[in-house]
């Protein structure tokens, strides 16, 4: 009997300390895979941390795509062409001056820290195409790109918090809802909103390029429109706060800024094209 | 013959003011005198008539209550003079007072309110721009640097000055640079402004300062975006911006 229950006893143990094990390792997201499935003209690769919550930081990575889902995963993937694998590399590790580990295999490092994730592009002459990035839905985005490198940002079917500040990159944004800060300078912003979020601010910036947003003819919010060297266009009936014209007398442009409530107000919306035009266009396209 | 004298007369001897001799003298001379005789008869016939007039005795009631007004008059102005208390109407140096003093207390209560919700609210700022979601932060500038409130005081510049310099996000120090260059007019955003073009690192929230100081045009500005435009450290794009508010504000000068 008192065999037994030593025998039961240390069954016990070893359980509780597996589990515990397990539950260490699940809470420094070292469960991580790295999948490929191989086709004909190249590979597709995928790499995956599990993440429900917090932020999601994406630097300089080319080319990107972020989609929302219904997951518990954040998933990379990329289609790696043959033709540009560097055989030269093969069973070499890309080394980088910050210390950061390609763990993708297709020249992104990821690490995570707390409640914070960071994605970061190692090598300029990335051998892939467009980065996919699936991101659960609770999970917050931001993404900084300063290089020429690669043409735009495309975010897709995300509610979550997104921050993007970007230097060369156009934005285009599908079936959002906000709360969103988008930055950019020489890109242009083309954002098509499914909802309004009433949660935090919405507020997309652009230095040199054009701002064109479409939002749900039920949309609430306070807006602020600025074009101070472009014009507005716009089929939204907005309820007028302040109005002004020719503000800027040094320069030949008229420039407008409009401040004003949509179905009452709701959400701060700010739009500015600090040198271009402005289009909201309200339900639909 | 003197006829105003002997009417003198007349009259003198109608009131039985004349004695026996000059009353005898009279006498004579209007037996002598038409004119007299006719005078004489017209005097005694006017003081027959007068006579007959009757005599309406003064009501004592009415001397009675004139006496009393008198007296009491007296005795009022007694009371003026000796122990006696001046007592108004209405006493509007009193109430003038009260309401002075109840102005007073209403605007040192007024200022006390606000300084405490100023001081609530600033401190409700500075707990807002801590929170971690950047829309939230710039949610907090837009809606507590809202322009039709009006003038805001030095410490809400502070605020956002401190924005500008520490923000973590270059979306919210962009919200916060395009929120202070509708104060340009104030020495001390301009000088923020200027200084932080020294050390923001985003490229696009350095346009952005710039484009905020091409709305003001002084000599200072002008050296600022100069030392850009001479500063190959800076982005070429930031250089151009520089450039091209220098030639801005060069446009409005000629």
């Amino acid at each position: 009997m008192k065999t037994t229950i030593m025998k039961y006893l240390i069954k016990l143990s070893l359980f509780v300390l597996v589990f515990g094990i397990t539950s260490q390792m699940n809470g420094q997201n070292i469960n991580r895979t790295v999948s490929k499935v191989t086709s004909a003209k190249g590979s597709l690769k995928e790499y995956k941390i599990p993440m429900t919550t917090g932020t999601l930081n994406i630097v300089d990575v080319n080319e990107v795509r972020v989609e929302g889902y219904s997951g518990t995963e954040v998933v990379f993937s990329t289609m790696v062409e043959n033709s540009e694998r560097n055989e030269r590399a093969a069973g070499l590790k890309l080394v980088n001056s910050l210390g950061l580990e390609d763990n993708t295999g297709f020249g992104i490092s990821v690490s995570k820290e707390g409640n914070t994730a960071t994605a970061r592009q190692l090598s300029d002459n990335c051998s892939c195409n467009e980065i996919t990035i699936k991101v659960p839905k609770g999970v917050n985005i931001s993404i900084t790109h300063r290089t020429h490198d690669a043409e735009g940002i495309l975010i897709q079917n995300v509610s979550s918090e997104v921050e993007i500040s970007t230097t060369y990159h156009n934005v285009k944004l599908e079936n959002v809802t906000g709360p969103m800060a988008i930055k950019t300078v020489h890109g242009s912003i083309d954002a098509k909103f499914s909802s309004l979020s009433q949660n935090g601010s919405v507020s997309l910036y652009s230095a040199h390029d054009f701002v064109d947003v479409t939002i749900p003819t039920n949309a609430k919010m306070n807006v602020s429109i600025e074009a101070p060297y472009g014009d507005v266009y716009s089929n939204a009936e907005i309820n007028i706060t302040k109005k002004s014209t020719a503000k800027n007398t040094n320069s030949c442009y008229s420039g407008s800024s409009i401040d004003g409530t949509l179905n009452g107000g709701g959400v701060e919306f700010s739009i500015k094209s600090a040198h271009d035009d402005v289009y909201l266009r309200q339900g639909g396209e | 013959m003197n006829i105003s004298h002997w009417e003198d007369k007349i009259i003198a001897a109608m009131e039985g003011d004349l004695i026996q001799s000059e009353k005898d003298e009279l006498m004579l001379q209007i037996s002598r005198d038409k004119d007299l005789t006719d005078m004489w008869e017209n005097y005694q016939q006017l003081y027959s008539d007068i006579d007959l007039v009757p005599i309406d005795k003064p009501n004592l009631a009415v001397k009675h209550n004139f006496i009393k007004w008198l007296n009491a008059e007296a005795e009022g102005l007694k009371n003026q003079t000796g122990e006696g208390k001046v007592v108004r109407l209405f006493p509007w140096g009193k109430w003038a007072s009260v309401a002075a003093i109840f102005v007073c207390v209403l605007g040192f209560w007024q200022m006390y309110n606000q300084n405490q919700q100023l001081g609530s609210s600033l401190a409700n700022l500075e707990s807002l721009m801590q929170v971690q979601s950047p829309t939230e932060r710039i949610k907090a500038i837009r809606v507590n640097y809202n322009q039709d409130q009006g003038d805001i005081d030095s410490e809400m510049i502070d605020v956002l000055v401190n924005v500008l310099f520490t923000d973590q996000s270059s979306n919210v120090r962009l919200a916060a640079v395009e929120t202070l260059s509708n104060y340009m007019d104030r020495s001390e955003v301009r000088m923020a402004l200027i200084k932080s073009i020294a050390t923001e690192k985003d490229g696009g929230v350095k346009l952005a300062i710039i484009d905020s100081l091409g709305k003001n045009q002084n000599d200072e500005i002008k050296n600022t975006l100069e030392n850009i435009v001479n500063d190959d450290s800076h982005e070429k794009y930031v250089i151009d911006g520089a450039h091209m508010q220098l030639i801005r504000l060069d446009n409005v000068d000629m």
